[in-house]
């Protein structure tokens, strides 16, 4: 048995097993009461501090490549927050005022801060409180008076609270075997940066610089998620064949990325990539991905300034050229739930889920969709591309865009600009009103696309939020499996195709079951395409479709879970568990 | 464009209407906190919300005037003109 167990968020797939190196070094804390005399050393100490990391910061700065430029903004403002008045002030004034030492002090100041700037409504003020702590610890390391940790020793598993930009600027990552954070999410810097490396990572996991202690063997389950502390020697050499099963079989996956999805019986599938941004095209190069099946276009509105018509053209123009002849969609603005434009933040929603969100918001602000259609048309000639319609409940909706696309290619035209004429338009089946009216929606586009994540949350009437009722989230809940196959089938009543893109089209029960009810192509993250390629090639059409036939006619799904398991282990054996197997292995209430 | 610096109760002051788009973020928040602190004066940022420290990026953050909102400079202090003037010609930059 290991020492101890941990969990968090598996955030990038494999196997680590290393010894523990901490990030940051917090000299245990530093916990001291000072004389009244000592506080003017403490906070001549702290200034210093101040000083030394805006140099150090200034030096990760001057190393970001040219690729990573949106970093730089970041340590930019984390050099104005290791100066702040109003942090620097409040730590200075504690020092004097409790009587403790710096560290201590500073370490008060900082969960103070970051707790107003957590409990704001603005979700883009909310993600500050991490820029706050990432030079919180800057500021704490310095004043421990060590110097910052040599970080390229031997293999070993990253552990900290948090990575934040310049942290990873800093680190020679060579030697780094897995990463394990006690904050972030699917989507923080830690997530992003291991996804790319092909290191194993964890976030969230609570209680983790509680029990890890330095130097210490870890295991890193980045495929179920666990942490072992200590392992013992059986631990070891089961998670050691593992890792070098894993190892094998991702690395047969990346090989064979290239070859066409066909299953056993010779029925193709198109094996798409979920997109979010330009820089992302490396990865979906190497994916063996048959086209882009969603772009998403929120990036370049989040950083504060509305994008210009030339920026975006130029953006959305280097991805349909680079991913040519293969078809890019690009999905219109979806803002919303989590992610907000201020112009959506000052209405202040109770409910943004709910709210004027996606297509809603569009057609209210015309001028910002206006200028973002134009420049998908204008892109349209470098390549083949297509427009998808997020958050589509009613008809009018897509014949309102239409109406728009007409008068856009009027105005193209009458500027003499290139431009894209009869672009693909398809929409997002994602809430039940769509579901219900889609063989109409099918009438009127040229594609369906079903947003599994989304829909599920609105069919089931669960804030994604809420972890009260987060056990409702069930794929498998007969009222999903009836609408997606209505959807499938309306779709192609109509002569259209619909594809699927969401977490759904990458957990192998999904997958087996879209195929089952006869989905065209499926879309998930670039580094999961290569692991569905192969999947799709060990399974057959019939099987999915015996399947998918009845798990549509259960309701217990208790026992289509049990079913979808043995089926597919039928087909897939042992290597079943190297699939992120939420879906399968989902807890029940 | 000249900047009308009038003299007030509390120091000198200047009014901006902010025409930034997206607002005050952390980018051009940093960038002002950077600007104040090359001044010794104190410098107040007041909006409908409330007021805030100039040099802090914080503050400013945290005081999250809306896109085109009215702001008021406030400086007191041995360069209190100078900063203000400096601050008008940062927050011209700003708009373009």
């Amino acid at each position: 048995m290991a020492r101890a167990q941990l969990f968090g968020i598996p955030v990038s797939p494999g196997i680590a097993i290393g010894s523990i190196r901490f990030m940051h070094d917090m000299g245990q804390n530093e916990q001291r009461h000072i004389s009244p005399d000592d506080a003017l050393q403490e906070q001549e100490a702290l200034r210093t501090a101040a000083t030394e990391v805006r140099a150090s910061l200034a030096q990760s700065m001057a190393n970001v490549p040219e690729e990573l430029a949106e970093y730089r903004d970041v340590i930019a403002a984390q050099m104005e927050l290791a100066r702040d008045p109003k942090l620097l002030n409040a730590a200075l004034a504690r020092i004097e005022h409790k009587c403790i030492c710096a560290a201590w002090a500073l370490r008060h100041t900082v969960e103070e801060l970051c707790e107003l700037f957590r409990s704001m409504d603005d979700p883009y003020l909310r993600d500050r409180a991490q820029d706050i702590r990432a030079v919180g610890l800057r500021l704490r390391e310095c004043l421990t008076g060590r110097q910052p940790r040599d970080r390229s020793q031997s293999p070993s598993v990253l552990t900290a609270e948090d990575l934040s930009p310049a942290d990873v600027m800093e680190m020679d990552l060579n030697g780094v075997l897995g990463i394990i954070t006690v904050e972030g999410g699917p989507t923080s810097h830690t997530a992003i940066l291991s996804r790319g490396l092909h290191i194993p990572a964890l976030v969230g996991v609570t209680g983790l610089l509680e029990n890890a202690l330095e130097n210490e063997t870890v295991i890193v389950d980045g495929l179920s998620g666990c942490v072992l502390l200590g392992p013992d020697e059986e631990d070891l050499a089961r998670y050691t064949a593992r890792r070098d099963e894993y190892a094998l079989w991702e690395n047969h996956t990346r090989r064979n990325a290239h070859w066409p999805a066909e299953m056993c019986d010779g029925v193709r599938i198109r094996a798409h990539a979920n997109l979010e941004s330009a820089d992302e095209l490396d990865n979906f190069a190497s994916s063996g991905a048959d086209g882009v099946g969603l772009y998403r276009t929120e990036f370049a509105y989040l950083k504060g300034e509305l994008p210009s018509e030339e920026e975006l053209f130029r953006e959305y123009a280097e991805v349909a050229s680079r991913v040519a002849p293969r078809r890019v969609v690009f999905r219109t603005l979806d803002v919303g739930a989590d992610k907000m434009l201020r112009a959506q933040a000052s209405l202040r929603e109770p409910n943004p889920a709910l709210g004027l969100r996606g297509i809603r918001f569009c057609l209210r602000h015309q001028g910002i969709f206006r200028t973002q259609l134009r420049a998908l048309l204008r892109a349209g000639v470098a390549g083949n591309t297509a427009l998808l319609l997020p958050m589509i409940s009613s008809l009018g909706e897509v014949q309102a865009v239409r109406r728009i696309l007409r008068e856009l290619h009027e105005e193209l035209l009458a500027q003499n600009l290139p431009h894209a004429t009869n672009i693909s338009l398809g929409v997002m089946v994602e809430t039940p009103a769509a579901v219900m009216i889609c063989d109409a929606l099918a009438r009127e586009c040229d594609f369906l696309s079903i947003g599994t994540n989304d829909l599920i949350h609105y069919l089931m009437a669960i804030d994604r939020n809420n972890r009260h009722v987060s056990y409702l989230h069930d794929p498998l809940h007969p009222a999903v499996m009836r609408s997606l196959k209505r959807t499938i089938d309306a779709a192609h009543r109509e002569g259209i195709g619909v594809s699927v893109c969401g977490e759904l089209a990458a957990d192998p029960c999904g997958l087996a079951i879209l195929l089952g009810m006869g989905v065209d192509a499926l879309s998930a993250a670039p580094c999961s395409v290569p692991g569905i390629k192969h999947m799709i090639r060990q399974l057959n059409a019939v099987t999915c479709q015996e399947l998918a036939h009845s798990i549509l006619m259960s309701t217990d799904v208790r026992a289509c879970r049990h079913m979808a398991y043995e089926k597919l282990h039928q087909s897939l054996g042992p290597e079943l568990a190297f699939h992120t197997n939420s879906l399968l292995h989902q807890g029940q209430p | 464009m000249s900047a009308v610096i009038e003299e007030t109760p509390r120091g000198l002051a200047l009014r901006i209407s902010l025409t930034l788009r997206g607002g005050l973020h952390a980018r051009p928040a940093a960038r002002l906190a950077q600007e104040a602190q090359r001044h010794a004066s104190d410098i107040l940022l007041i909006c409908d919300n409330g007021e805030a420290d100039a040099k802090s990026m914080l503050d400013v953050l945290s005081l999250s005037p809306d896109p085109d909102a009215e702001l008021t400079l406030l400086a007191s202090g041995p360069d209190a003109r100078a900063a203000l003037e400096a601050l008008a010609r940062f927050f011209n930059t700003l708009q373009d």
